[in-house]
């Protein structure tokens, strides 16, 4: 009577084949994880980077006067200045986040997901008397927490106050 | 004997091979125009930068009691982050120095090229009304990019 059923050698072929390929599947499954989760942690550093940095700008703009004085780029990580609606202002960084004080009253303006390693303001001509209007450029580094060194987003920009003071 | 067909097995084969493909292909677009964005948005920012420090060297010509546009020559600048004044311009890339600053003295080249054009506006004369323009370009992998902004600036404060 022939038996029906596979030899070792087939079984083992067969075991082999299979292996590599689930080998193979899972090693560019994971990939595709890494690859999304590092998409979606630039994404979160971007939405944050593109809220402070705007929050930001548009408070400046309009502020009169501001009340830090000038300071050399790395001199100060305080910006306090009086918004003619909102009253008085400052941001500084704390602890890896940014906090927005507005009279007296503190609150983070940053995700928690977000760590800010980076936040500084160079103030120039806001001197009375030096011809020029106040202006200051924001320096903002951020990455997603856990994001690798080169997801670093490092943001500039720079705002010249609207009304004139000299 | 029942079992596949070998044309079975290709047509199999394709499926697989097709759905795994267009998976992988979204992933890595995801990932590549999440690096797009970053660029994007760095970008934005150099822009506003290059526009603000036009608009404060025209606020800085009214406090001299210098006329409107007096610093503001129409033609191709650079502007620095502390700029009082344009200078002039080179086809330079602008430079990010340890401290994160943008810059164009110390520092490592970034990617990024910043150009300031100065215009007469078509409306209004040059004593009334100059436009600016910044250009952000930058080289990326699947080509070079380049970001647009312009501001009118008036005799107006």
């Amino acid at each position: 009577m022939k038996q029906n059923g596979f030899t070792l050698v087939e079984l083992l072929v067969a075991v082999f084949i299979f292996s590599v390929l689930v080998v193979l599947a899972g090693g560019s499954f994971i990939g595709a994880m890494a690859a999304q989760r590092r998409a979606l942690n630039i994404k979160k550093a971007e939405e944050n980077g593109k809220f402070i940095l705007e929050l930001m700008a548009r408070e400046i703009r309009v502020a009169n006067p501001i009340n830090t004085g000038n300071s050399a780029c790395l001199g100060t990580t305080i910006l306090n200045f009086l918004h003619p609606v909102n009253g008085t202002v400052e941001y500084f960084l704390s602890g890896n986040q940014i906090h927005r004080r507005v009279n007296g009253v503190d609150t983070v303006v940053s995700n928690p997901d977000v760590d800010v390693s980076r936040l500084n303001f160079c103030i120039s001509g806001n001197q009375s008397g030096d011809d020029r209007q106040p202006l200051v450029t924001v320096i903002l580094g951020l990455n997603a927490v856990g994001a690798p060194q080169n997801d670093v987003f490092d943001l500039q920009t720079t705002v010249s106050q609207r009304v004139l003071s000299d | 004997m029942k079992g596949f067909t070998l044309i079975e097995i290709i047509v199999a084969l394709g499926l697989i091979s097709l759905v795994s493909v267009s998976v992988m292909s979204a992933v890595s677009l995801s990932l590549t125009s999440a690096a797009k964005i970053k660029n994007d948005l760095i970008a934005a920012g150099l822009a506003q930068e290059g526009l603000e420090i036009v608009r404060n060297i025209r606020d800085k010509d009214w406090h001299l009691g210098s006329g409107f546009g007096a610093s503001l020559t129409s033609g191709n600048y650079l502007v620095d982050w502390n700029s009082q004044s344009l200078l002039s311009f080179s086809d330079t890339f602008l430079k990010k120095d340890s401290n994160g600053l943008y810059n164009y003295l110390s520092g490592q080249d970034t990617i990024f090229k910043r150009k300031i054009i100065i215009e007469n506006s078509v409306q209004n004369p040059a004593s009334v009304e100059k436009v600016a323009k910044v250009e952000i370009s930058w080289q990326e992998k699947s080509g070079s990019r380049i970001i647009q902004a312009e501001v009118r600036l008036f005799n107006w404060r």
